[in-house]
């Protein structure tokens, strides 16, 4: 595959990956940096990108591989700093406030309590517009399975969102 | 379309709505004002702005600069991925041959034990059979010195 080739094929799911990686890490530069990492080796494996069926659905993997990856180190590096007096840390760690924070943020309240395949279902489903059909092909699941599981996240869904504006009517 | 579209909004809850009409919907939320949203408009409202999320305007840029960067690097004969193969390959045949060195090596050392083991043997027997019939003559004088021994006593 030539630069041109990977330009025009490849380079145009930059966005889609951006939001599934965001989805997944929750954070702009993270995510970005996954996803210019995924690029990279994508154009890596270039003499084997033409065998491959799918390009879309095999990057989509590699960035769901590489943003968990990414937070499993994350969170050791978490883990390691809870060791480090609190003043070091408070001072090492500026909280970082983006344009999209609240954004975000909310989508991360909206997929906090689902199970782990409700949330990939979702991410596909509400965040990057995935059919039904492309979602059975990317996760290796049937048509029920994908059905019920969206169906059993937007109920969880809507119990959440009943209960906050059933909150907010009290107050 | 109607943000009030309960027959829609419905079917979206029941997962039974096609991806046109969640996205009308979607869209409808995004476009009402205030509280036209309703109860449920933020939610969608919320979907359909992180839909539309893009990378820094920067990013293929950058990434295309990085590729170049690459593309000129001096290509390595072979990749990091092949010379781990070929170690392992390696690995692999040095430990197939040395299992194979050692088997034959242990019944090399079995065959000779045992062959050592026969050679005792085969020399054990041999010193035996040296000496079978040199006892009879001594037999024959003791039993004849018995016998006499016995006719006196008489």
């Amino acid at each position: 595959m030539t630069k041109e080739q990977f330009t025009r094929q490849v380079l145009p799911l930059q966005n889609k990956l951006y939001r599934y990686a965001l989805s997944i890490v929750f954070e702009e530069n993270l995510a970005q940096d996954i996803v210019q990492e995924v690029f990279l080796k994508l154009w890596d494996q270039r003499t084997k990108l033409q065998e491959i069926k799918n390009i879309e659905a095999w990057s989509i993997r590699m960035t769901r591989n590489l943003a968990y990856d990414k937070l499993k180190a994350s969170s050791r590096k978490i883990e390691d700093i809870e060791s480090v007096p609190i003043s070091f840390v408070a001072n090492s760690f500026p909280a970082e406030v983006t344009e999209n924070a609240d954004l975000i943020e909310a989508v991360k309240e909206i997929m906090k309590d689902l199970p782990e395949k409700q949330k990939e279902i979702f991410r596909l489903r509400e965040l990057l517009g995935y059919s039904n059909t492309e979602i059975e092909e990317l996760l290796s699941l049937d048509h029920n399975q994908v059905k019920v599981n969206l169906f059993r996240a937007r109920q969880k869904i809507k119990s959440k969102l009943i209960q906050l504006i059933n909150y907010g009517l009290e107050e | 379309m109607d943000w009030k579209n309960k027959k829609i909004i419905d079917k979206y809850w029941q997962a039974e709505s096609s991806l046109a009409e969640e996205q009308q919907l979607k869209k409808a939320a995004a476009d009402a004002m205030g509280s036209e949203k309703g109860k449920e408009g933020p939610y969608f409202d919320t979907l359909n702005s992180f839909s539309k999320l893009t990378v820094d305007a920067s990013f293929e840029e950058e990434l295309l600069k990085k590729i170049s960067a690459q593309e000129k690097a001096k290509p390595r004969l072979f990749s990091y991925r092949t010379i781990r193969n070929i170690a392992a390959s390696i690995l692999l045949v040095t430990g197939a041959a040395y299992s194979v060195w050692v088997i034959q090596e242990q019944q090399q050392q079995k065959v000779i034990a045992s062959e050592l083991a026969f050679e005792e043997a085969k020399s054990a027997l041999l010193l035996i059979s040296s000496q079978l019939n040199k006892g009879t003559s001594s037999t024959y004088t003791i039993r004849k010195f018995s016998t006499t021994q016995q006719k006196l006593k008489k």
